[in-house]
């Protein structure tokens, strides 16, 4: 794997793994590190790669499994990103107006990330990277069933939450 | 939810917004944390081979000690059991009754000598085309059933010594404790005398008695003048 061939999947599919990996810590910065790390991986495990399937699901694939790696690791579990400090803070007294100052689009992204892990995963492998059903239930490593089952359950906590982020 | 198929371009346009964007510096450091990550794989990769080659020659070595060890201590058994000469056997094997006075330099030419048959046949194959570890098997086998028979004769041959009655002899010189007198085939009588301090003569007697030969030798212990007379008399 040749220097400029790990750079191209960078340019072209970087933007999916940093958001993968921020969609599961919500931090830029671990996300970045993610990132990396991601990349280390593909680079060292290109050679494995069989052509039939999908570069781009293998490496959501890597992305999503080194994300639940991080989130069961101890140095998450005793380093609180400053963001979510920071949000924590927000939240009450200027709660109202920093909703009213959000666009549509961050208010559909909040609301996707306001969604527990086991939802939010089939939302953003299928409606986001647009992977298929089959596809997006071997990379979450769940039975098809489970995925559509999770899936409409998530599409209706999912309305709920915008409907509500709506009124208010 | 109406909004499914506009999902991905609001996610993408919210992660936009708030940078969520790989940038230049970001794909320089991957680039510089893939290369770190090369040269540790190279450098495991490197010691791992010395690991690998380490322990093959360790291996190697252990297998040669280990050898070299079986190969004495089989030599040790076999000296033990009879198989093959040790060396105090060996001097005196190869001690003719007129160097008995000297030993050690016999036994060093026929050692040498011996050394030369199998050293001539220790390289490739035989005329006979067999191997050269077989025909040396083959030597050693036959070698060593010699011995075998060899040892068996001393055994009968102390048996008989001690066997028989030991008579006290004397003489001016040297006093003479034992005499034995064996008579072999061709009608010769030869007769050794022993005394406690290790002297050894012995005499070869026609039916005529007359002494053809007289020999006076000095040994060192009782146990190797039995073996000297042994030799003598497988000889004689």
């Amino acid at each position: 794997m040749s220097r400029y061939q790990i750079e191209d999947l960078m340019r072209e599919y970087g933007n999916d793994v940093l958001r993968t990996a921020y969609s599961y810590v919500h931090d830029l910065q671990i996300a970045e590190d993610l990132f990396q790390e991601v990349f280390v991986k593909v680079h060292n495990h290109l050679s494995g790669f069989s052509e039939g399937s999908s570069i781009r699901t293998w490496i959501i694939r890597i992305t999503i499994n080194t994300c639940k790696d991080y989130l069961k690791s101890s140095y998450h579990r005793k380093v609180t990103p400053m963001e979510e400090i920071f949000n924590k803070n927000l939240e009450g007294e200027v709660e109202y107006e920093r909703i009213e100052n959000k666009d549509r689009d961050q208010m559909v992204k909040e609301a996707v990330f306001e969604l527990p892990l086991k939802y939010r995963e089939p939302i953003l492998c299928v409606y986001y990277h647009e992977m298929k059903v089959e596809e997006a239930a071997k990379v979450l490593n769940i039975p098809q069933g489970t995925l559509k089952s999770r899936l409409a359950r998530a599409r209706n906590r999912l309305k709920v939450i915008l409907e509500r982020r709506a009124l208010d | 939810m109406n909004r499914e198929e506009n999902l991905k371009e609001h996610l993408d346009k919210a992660f936009q917004l708030e940078e969520i964007t790989v940038h230049e510096e970001l794909i320089a450091k991957t680039m510089q944390k893939i290369q770190q990550a090369d040269q540790e794989t190279a450098e495991k990769s490197s010691f791992r081979v010395l690991l690998k080659w380490g322990g093959l020659v360790a291996a190697c070595i252990v297998v040669v000690v280990t050898l070299v060890i079986r190969q004495m201590y089989s030599r040790e058994d076999q000296v033990d059991m009879g198989k093959i000469p040790s060396q105090e056997e060996e001097i005196l094997a190869g001690g003719a009754a007129e160097n008995a006075a000297c030993p050690a330099e016999e036994e060093s030419k026929e050692q040498s000598d011996q050394g030369e048959v199998w050293k001539n046949e220790s390289y490739g194959l035989t005329e006979d085309g067999m191997q050269k570890e077989e025909k040396d098997r083959a030597l050693l086998i036959e070698w060593s059933y010699n011995i075998v028979e060899e040892k068996q004769k001393i055994e009968i041959f102390k048996e008989e010594l001690y066997a028989k009655a030991w008579v006290p002899y004397a003489k001016e010189e040297i006093v003479w404790d034992y005499q034995i007198a064996i008579e072999e085939e061709n009608g010769f009588i030869t007769y050794y005398k022993i005394s406690q301090d290790s002297y050894l003569e012995i005499q070869k007697q026609d039916r005529e008695k007359q002494k053809v030969q007289i020999s006076t030798y000095q040994v060192e212990n009782i146990d190797l003048l039995i073996d000297v007379i042994h030799n003598l008399y497988t000889e004689g």
